[in-house]
């Protein structure tokens, strides 16, 4: 499988290492009133789709990114790939 | 007290062989650190370099200035870059720091890496069997750098020039890259 680093270019998957769902950038306040069941949830609940997946992957053999890969769990097509600090802060995160 | 005057030897004992169209040589003279930017402050970093150095930081995969005119600067990702020094004296992150100052992370780098110069008009070819990096001389200009592995060990690679490219490798698995690429040689010949 290649992932088209998005400052790089097309890299082989074997330089990455894979951690999981893309929502793992969404950690939530510990100081929440329901931060017991929110860090449940972000621990242990994960949607499993056949399709389109959000995931995150780091380039642990290569420039040290954190990558955000959007793959097609079904056949594997890799349809888009960002910086996660990008897609992080689209998300709200980062300060 | 006793005084010990203590040499360093070069991770690989200077090894230099020449195969039939391909040089393979360990860089002994080589002094590396690297440097990353403080979070939100690139500015004072990149006007640091260009008035130390007169150069522009480089992209990730690209470089800038030269082992003759020091440093090689090597851009490794969007906020981290090696610099390389020749020569055996003095330590780089010295060097760095009367540069940089506090602009920047330092970090010595000088003894984790082993680094083999490889040359001759059948390099490419030997760095193809085990680079996954697209090696091709419209692609992999000299000058481009990139951080990849090789037979399963985290390497550098950087074209230094038509056909002569270094390679920088963990210096506690030296002898096994080497291993590695003399043996890529071997199966091209």
């Amino acid at each position: 499988m290649i992932i088209n680093h998005p400052l790089l270019g097309p890299r082989d998957a074997a330089e990455f290492t894979y951690l999981g769902d893309v929502s793992l950038i969404n950690r939530p306040d510990w100081k929440d009133a329901e931060a017991e069941r929110k860090f449940h949830d972000y621990l242990y609940l994960r949607d499993n789709p056949a399709g389109e997946h959000r995931e995150l992957w780091y380039h642990e053999q290569g420039d040290r990114s954190w990558l955000v890969v959007t793959r097609d769990t079904v056949t594997h097509e890799v349809k888009r790939v960002e910086l996660a600090r990008e897609a992080a802060l689209a998300m709200g995160r980062g300060k | 007290m006793a005084e010990f005057n203590l040499t360093a030897e070069p991770f690989l004992k200077g090894y230099h062989r020449q195969f039939d169209g391909v040089g393979l040589v360990e860089a002994v003279d080589l002094r590396i650190a690297s440097f990353a930017c403080p979070a939100g402050a690139p500015a004072q970093l990149e006007a640091q370099a260009k008035t130390g150095w007169g150069i522009e930081l480089p992209a990730p995969g690209a470089s800038s200035g030269s082992l003759s005119n020091q440093p090689l600067v090597l851009g490794m990702s969007p906020d981290q870059w090696f610099a390389l020094f020749a020569g055996q004296n003095g330590y780089a992150n010295d060097k760095l720091l009367s540069v940089l100052g506090a602009t920047a992370y330092i970090t010595d780098q000088t003894h984790n890496w082993v680094a083999l110069k490889i040359s001759g008009k059948l390099a490419r070819t030997a760095l193809e069997r085990i680079c996954p990096i697209d090696l091709d001389p419209n692609r992999f200009v000299p000058g481009t750098v990139a951080r990849t592995l090789m037979e399963h060990l985290g390497c550098i690679i950087f074209a230094a020039g038509e056909d002569e490219y270094l390679l920088l490798s963990a210096s506690s698995s030296a002898n096994s890259f080497l291993h590695a690429v003399e043996q890529s040689i071997h199966n091209i010949l």
